[in-house]
């Protein structure tokens, strides 16, 4: 495992989450399930949440993104997808509605790179950019999303 | 006295020109795909891709004080180093017109004016008057380095 997630001999297994016109990507280690956006309760567990996934035996709280990365209550109308996130404490499991889900296998991690310094902003769940075909990726983690979501909850 | 040195005029709006060394200009672009990366500040909001790389895409309209553009027509990307030796680095403009070519003096130039941004006056490296319009001359790894 690095920074890009599940390693492989080099080769880095993504889960690409499209919201609106942009895309997440999330190691695929850390994706526990992808439901339809259906199977979600709409009883908030967490304030600024969408609703409730049932993942096993637990409630996870599911949270909406925009485009800007600020959390929606109400599930969007292209949101089609639940999709359970794993995070390293048990108790921070979560779920991101999405558009579309799907995965991606990166073999040259060269192809990534840091967000470069003069964008940077402090608190951002985006640790790295990576293009694929020629299109940008925003890669997350667990940690950095459930952190950026708990800042943004507690604030 | 010197001669006049050649350079790139770069029009960012009516009331915003820079200008750079001829050797600085990588390439101009017209109507390059740009994506937008979010929680950036608000004078760099978006990326193009360009010769496989990620370029960050700056709108000094914002650091002027002027609304963000929404024009991405006209784009230029500039090389510089962060030091002597280092590999090239790239940052993309957005511009509101081509770039022009001219020539500089050192008898053309000016000093700081009161209403220049505040956030840009660590890495103006000169200012001269061209077609009686204040222009900068940037330090564009200073401007990279994102302590703005």
């Amino acid at each position: 495992m690095d920074s890009l997630g599940h390693s492989d001999r080099g080769i880095h297994h993504l889960a690409l989450l499209r919201v609106e016109d942009i895309v997440l990507s999330f190691p695929q280690a850390e994706v526990l399930s992808i439901e339809s956006l259906a199977q979600m309760d709409t009883a908030q567990l967490m304030p600024k949440s969408s609703g409730t996934l049932l993942y096993r035996s637990s409630e996870l709280p599911v949270f909406t993104l925009n485009r800007d990365l600020a959390l929606m209550v109400q599930a969007a109308s292209g949101n089609r997808f639940c999709v359970a996130i794993k995070h390293p404490d048990t108790a921070q499991y979560f779920a991101l509605t999405c558009d579309a889900v799907n995965q991606h296998s990166v073999e040259d991690e060269t192809k990534s790179s840091d967000i470069p310094a003069v964008m940077q902003s402090p608190g951002s769940p985006i640790t790295r950019l990576l293009k694929i075909d020629n299109k940008l990726v925003l890669m997350s983690s667990a940690e950095a999303m459930r952190s950026y979501i708990n800042s943004t909850v507690g604030g | 006295m010197p001669d006049p040195v050649p350079a790139w005029l770069l029009n960012i709006a009516s009331n915003i020109q820079l200008a750079i060394a001829e050797h600085e200009a990588a390439e101009y672009l017209e109507d390059p795909e740009i994506h937008y990366v979010p929680m950036t500040p608000a004078y760099s909001k978006n990326i193009i891709i360009w010769q496989d790389r990620m370029v960050p895409l700056i709108d000094l309209n914002v650091l002027y004080g002027n609304p963000a553009t929404t024009d991405y027509r006209s784009v230029i990307v500039i090389a510089y180093q962060q030091k002597e030796y280092m590999p090239l680095q790239y940052i993309a403009l957005v511009l509101a017109a081509s770039p022009d070519k001219i020539f500089v003096s050192d008898e053309d130039a000016c000093g700081l004016p009161e209403n220049y941004p505040e956030s840009l006056r660590p890495c103006t490296l000169s200012l001269f008057q061209y077609n009686n319009q204040i222009t900068s001359v940037i330090d564009m790894a200073r401007f990279s380095a994102g302590d703005l």
